[in-house]
């Protein structure tokens, strides 16, 4: 089912969540005053970078915090064009596209076997997960490599795509696995006496109610396909094929620096993943709360 | 015009130096593919272009040339970028497929290629297009592997300094020409709160093998450093320890690139915008800054300053005063897996031809020329002087030294680069980093892996 | 927060709606298709992680420089790692790596849960800003804090300091980029197990006269304290294998001065062609974090974090 016409679904267990709690006293007026100061030290320099990007080269250095005496929107179209950002960015939709489905499928799969069908073994399982996300990748960039070019792999979006899926399905099949735990067993137990297959179920009944989780595990996966750059810069060699992420790190590494227009490029790359946060951060922080990682 | 794209310095190729190293190590590991060009009936040149005016230039001048000149077996180009050609190529060779051409930014990778079977012996074409006639002796002999010719250079580098004459004139300065002037100069412009020499290796890393290159060639110098690439010296012996310690106080002083950790932060743009601003005296880089330098002067640059070269001058008493450093830039070679081997070696051997062509290449698409005899006449007059008079002075040099990405074997090379931080950051001694030299060098000389010296 | 249950404290939250019972009359077919529920996580693993780990712990034990062939020379590898002066210092780099991670993001990402906690107006607001820099790519990051940081034009000229040329302040910054960068991701997961701690035992807490610290320390830390030890032993293991910022800000350097394993790592294998050495420095770095996993697990079971 689409991922749409699950968020209008209205069946859903949870309760509203309590945002404040109530009973305390709220922060004062230094409780406030910190968060505003964190949360200038998170978005400041940010606010800065989008500064840079309406500048001139020769204001940059004449003015390198303040707002822009007036927007330069040249840079945007000249970043564009320079950094190779259109081609980028279709590419990495596809490997970000792919890499989700991908690892929603393989995770999706492996944290229902574990979580619902009492997976035979399921406690070496998740050792072996925890110790596989948390290996130094570099290590295996030599012996993957040889694997690529044996099986045509290499140079595909393909290949990065498994490479993707790979490396960030086991951390999803916990966190779905984690989330899957919380759901009440009544759920399916009536569809399975009803003679439901398990796929069916999984589909059916799961699936919908997992909706916070999996679009947790979709916006994580995602944000790490779409910024990863060292197995991207690694496996793929057309210029026709590189993600955005490559071709930023080529522009900013390029002979030709231009502070202003690594801005503007930088912005560009960075608002896809914003607006998806966007969208999806209400359910992101809902599925974090039901998960492992919060329990 | 060369087969080596456009621009394509050693810089330019490393310069996501762990991507391509990572590329050369993984090259080395892999099988299988396609045959190279595919298609029998033609050749595959891989190229990169630092401008649509400097591919225009090549599709004009050179591949339509020589494909009007060798009908039956045409080249066809294939356009890349600099950043990853070299990882491209290799990569692609390690899979059994890979241009025709096999394209090299210097000697450095050709012993590891030669070794995994990629390029094809020269030999035979050398003697039979009369190769060694034409190109100079010493670059030709960068290219032969174990006895083996596998590379023809395609074009040669060597260091200098840039300045700003206004900057000069108007502090009341003269071009140095030994180390008294130089240190004079220096000394006075820190003072004045001046950059002495603009330099940094933000962009690049591997900078730090020009300065030291520079440092061995003029201050240890060029007799020194070829003894001890013979073996009859040592590195370790005071005559370079000496020169890494005067080398080491330039640094420590501020005097290359205003202060120790600006030097790592320092990139190229900046250092050539602080020669035009006048806020820096000098600039040592290599004859790829030809190509570099243009934007960050005159109307482009938005200022009314100009640029000018000179050599690096002795920087000790006893050491000539016209040293010039020989480098190799890029390699041709062919690769061993090419059908049509004969039309690889007619391609390369059509850009070592036509001395004229090659100083327009110079004159119209900043390219440098192949290390052939060429003389005055074969640069075009619209040439900019200050360009063809450096290319002129460095290939009539009666001195020569020796870069170490060109003379040094890969190991030594490696710690030069690491250790040189080191010791600027007061980690190392002079004597340790020296005695460092000495210890990577041994072994590899006695391997045998030193590359070959000129005459 | 599967409805009632979910606001229980969870320090000890053994209670799983009916699951225990039933795991025992599972069907053999029913394992059959858990297991092939596995199939693709087990295919694509093997491929993409098992199989390269299991060949770089053979590389480990050669001399291979990665261009042909090497040889069996058995633990020389990890004996040269111990007189091994970068490796070392390496090391070192990672410990405060670690430290500096232990410290500052968990406190920012802790306080910053707490007081968002707190507050009901403009908690969402203050998330996103949060979470904001967790969404920017470490190339583009890194872009940001070379601009911030230029020692000509940014805050290196304000402070009169070189940040990321000095070799005495490099590391430290490029710790704090990367705190940056995830501290958001902290305060997310921090916030969401907060708001699962009964408003109950704070209440019963104020009117005991508790302020906010007091609150914080005996309430608040101890409900979510399976959430936070997982969070400090995900950032152990990350500190161990950070490499990106590293990587593109400072490639180690000045002078080795932000040298941490992976880097080393990376360099001896690409640039060195030192391949076996390099594969047992990453086992080394392996074994490290699965000591740090296993040591994670066997607590959770011995403490029943989760049933």
């Amino acid at each position: 089912m689409s991922a749409i016409s699950a968020l209008t679904r209205p069946k859903r267990l949870r309760a509203p969540r309590v945002a404040g709690v109530s009973g305390r006293r709220p922060a004062g007026i230094g409780g406030w005053a910190v968060l505003l100061i964190l949360a200038l030290f998170a978005v400041g320099p940010l606010i800065i970078f989008v500064f840079a990007a309406f500048k001139t080269q020769a204001e940059l250095v004449d003015n390198p915090f303040g707002p822009p005496a007036k927007l330069l929107w040249s840079n945007f179209a000249d970043a564009w064009s320079q950094a190779h950002m259109g081609r980028g960015l279709a590419n990495s939709a596809i490997l970000v596209t792919g890499t989700v489905v991908g690892t929603l499928i393989i995770a999706g799969l492996a944290a229902y076997a574990m979580a619902r069908l009492d997976l035979p073994g399921g406690g070496s399982v998740i050792l072996y997960l925890l110790v596989s996300s948390a290996l130094p990748m570099q290590m295996f960039l030599v012996p993957l490599f040889y694997i690529w070019t044996q099986t045509g792999l290499y140079d595909t979006k393909l290949g990065l795509i498994i490479i993707y899926c790979a490396t960030l399905s086991p951390f999803g099949t916990l966190l779905l696995r984690a989330f899957l735990l919380t759901l009440p067993r009544e759920l399916e137990e009536a569809a399975r006496i009803d003679g439901a297959g398990e796929l069916r179920i999984a589909a059916r009944v799961i699936l919908p109610n997992a909706l916070p989780g999996i679009l947790t595990v979709a916006l994580i996966t995602a944000l790490a396909a779409y910024n990863e750059f060292l197995f991207a810069v690694t496996f793929l060699q057309s210029d026709a094929q590189m993600p955005v992420s490559t071709s930023f790190f080529a522009f900013q590494q390029s002979y030709v620096q231009n502070d202003v227009l690594i801005a503007a490029a930088g912005l560009i790359m960075l608002l896809p993943m914003l607006a998806l946060f966007l969208v999806l951060q209400r359910r992101f922080v809902e599925g974090m709360a039901n998960t492992g990682m919060a329990a | 015009m060369n087969n080596v794209p456009s621009g394509l310095s050693r810089r330019n190729l490393l310069k996501l130096s762990g991507g391509t190293a990572l590329a050369t190590f993984l090259a080395s590991c892999a099988g299988g593919g396609d045959a190279p060009g595919g298609n029998s009936g033609k050749i595959v040149v891989w190229s990169g272009f630092a401008s649509k005016e400097a591919e225009n230039w090549f599709r004009t001048n050179t591949l339509e040339a020589f494909n009007k000149e060798h009908p039956a077996v045409p080249a066809e180009l294939s356009v890349k970028q600099f950043d990853n050609f070299e990882q491209q190529q290799q990569t692609a060779l390690a899979a059994g497929s890979g241009p025709d051409i096999v394209a090299a930014a210097g000697p450095g990778p050709l012993r590891e290629y030669a070794a995994a079977g990629y390029l094809l012996p020269l030999d035979d074409y050398a003697k039979k297009l009369g190769w060694n006639d034409r190109i100079l002796g010493w670059a030709m002999k960068t290219g032969v592997i174990d006895g083996k010719l596998v590379a023809l250079p395609t074009n040669y580098e060597s260091m200098q300094i840039f300045y700003n004459p206004a900057t000069m004139s108007q502090h009341g300065w003269t071009f140095p020409k030994t180390r008294a002037e130089f240190e004079a100069i220096c000394r006075e412009a820190k003072a004045k709160g001046m950059i002495p020499v603009s330099a940094g290796n933000a962009d690049y890393k591997n900078a730090n093998e020009w300065h030291v290159s520079v440092f061995l060639n003029h201050i240890a110098g060029p007799d020194a450093v070829r003894q001890a690439l013979k073996g009859e010296i040592k590195f370790s012996d005071p005559v370079f320890v000496d020169a890494m310690e005067q080398a080491r106080k330039y640094f420590v002083d501020g005097w290359w690139g205003g202060a120790v950790d600006r030097y790592f932060t320092n990139t190229f743009p900046q250092q050539y915008q602080q020669l035009a601003k006048g806020e820096a005296v000098f600039n040592i880089t290599g004859t790829w800054g030809l190509g570099e330098i243009g934007p960050f002067f005159g109307k482009e640059g938005g200022n009314d300053a100009e640029w000018a070269w000179g050599a690096v001058p002795s920087l000790r008493d006893g050491v000539p005063e016209d040293v010039w450093e020989l480098a190799v830039g890029g390699t041709n070679s062919i690769n061993a897996k090419s059908k049509n081997p004969d039309a690889a070696a007619e391609w390369i051997d059509f850009n070592m031809s036509d001395p004229k062509r090659q100083g327009r290449a110079l004159a119209e698409a900043n390219e440098p020329p192949p290390p052939i005899a060429m003389t005055e006449a074969d640069f075009p007059a619209d040439l900019d002087k200050r360009v063809s008079s450096l290319f002129a002075a460095f290939s009539s040099a009666t001195h020569v030294g020796y870069t170490t990405w060109t003379f040094f074997p890969p190991k030594t090379d490696t710690y030069i680069i690491e250790g040189w931080e080191k010791l600027i950051t007061g980690k190392l001694t002079a004597q340790a980093y020296c005695q460092g030299i000495a210890d990577a060098f041994g072994p590899e000389l006695a391997a045998g892996v030193v590359p070959p010296l000129p005459d | 927060m599967t409805a009632p249950t979910a606001t229980l404290p969870k320090a000890a939250p053994a209670t799983r709606p009916g699951s225990r019972p039933r795991r025992r009359r599972v069907s053999h077919r029913t394992r059959l298709v858990a297991w092939l529920f596995m199939l693709p996580l087990v295919a694509s693993n093997v491929t993409v992680i098992l199989w390269p780990a299991v060949q770089s712990v053979y590389y480990s034990f050669t001399d291979w420089s990665g261009v042909g062939s090497g040889q069996w020379i058995g633990f020389d590898n990890y004996t040269r790692m111990l007189g091994d002066e970068e490796f070392k210092s390496a090391l070192y780099h990672n410990l405060i790596w670690t430290a500096v991670s232990l410290v500052v993001p968990m406190t920012l990402g802790l306080f910053g849960a707490y007081l968002l906690s707190r507050v009901r107006r403009y908690q969402v607001l203050f998330r996103l800003a949060y979470f904001i820099p967790y969404t920017v790519a470490t190339v583009v990051s890194a872009a940001v804090w070379q601009t911030l940081l230029s020692p000509d034009n940014g805050l290196g000229s304000v402070f009169g300091v070189n940040f990321l040329g000095d070799q005495d302040l490099a590391l430290g910054t490029v710790a704090m980029v990367n705190t940056w960068a995830f501290w958001g991701f902290l305060v997310v997961i921090f916030l969401a197990s907060m708001q699962s701690v009964n408003p109950a035992l704070y209440e019963a807490a104020a009117l005991d006269g508790a302020g906010p610290f007091r609150q914080f320390v005996s309430i608040t830390l101890p409900s979510i304290r399976p959430t936070l030890v997982f969070l400090v032993v995900q950032t152990i293991i990350w500190s161990f294998l950070a490499f990106d910022f590293v990587f593109i800000l400072t490639q180690g350097g000045p002078a080795g001065a932000t040298d941490v394993l992976s880097t080393l790592l990376y360099r001896n294998a690409f640039a060195n062609l030192e391949a076996g050495y390099a594969s047992a420095i990453g086992v080394v770095m392996a074994l490290f974090t699965a000591i740090v996993v296993i040591t994670y697990q066997v607590l959770r079971r011995v403490r029943k974090w989760e049933a």
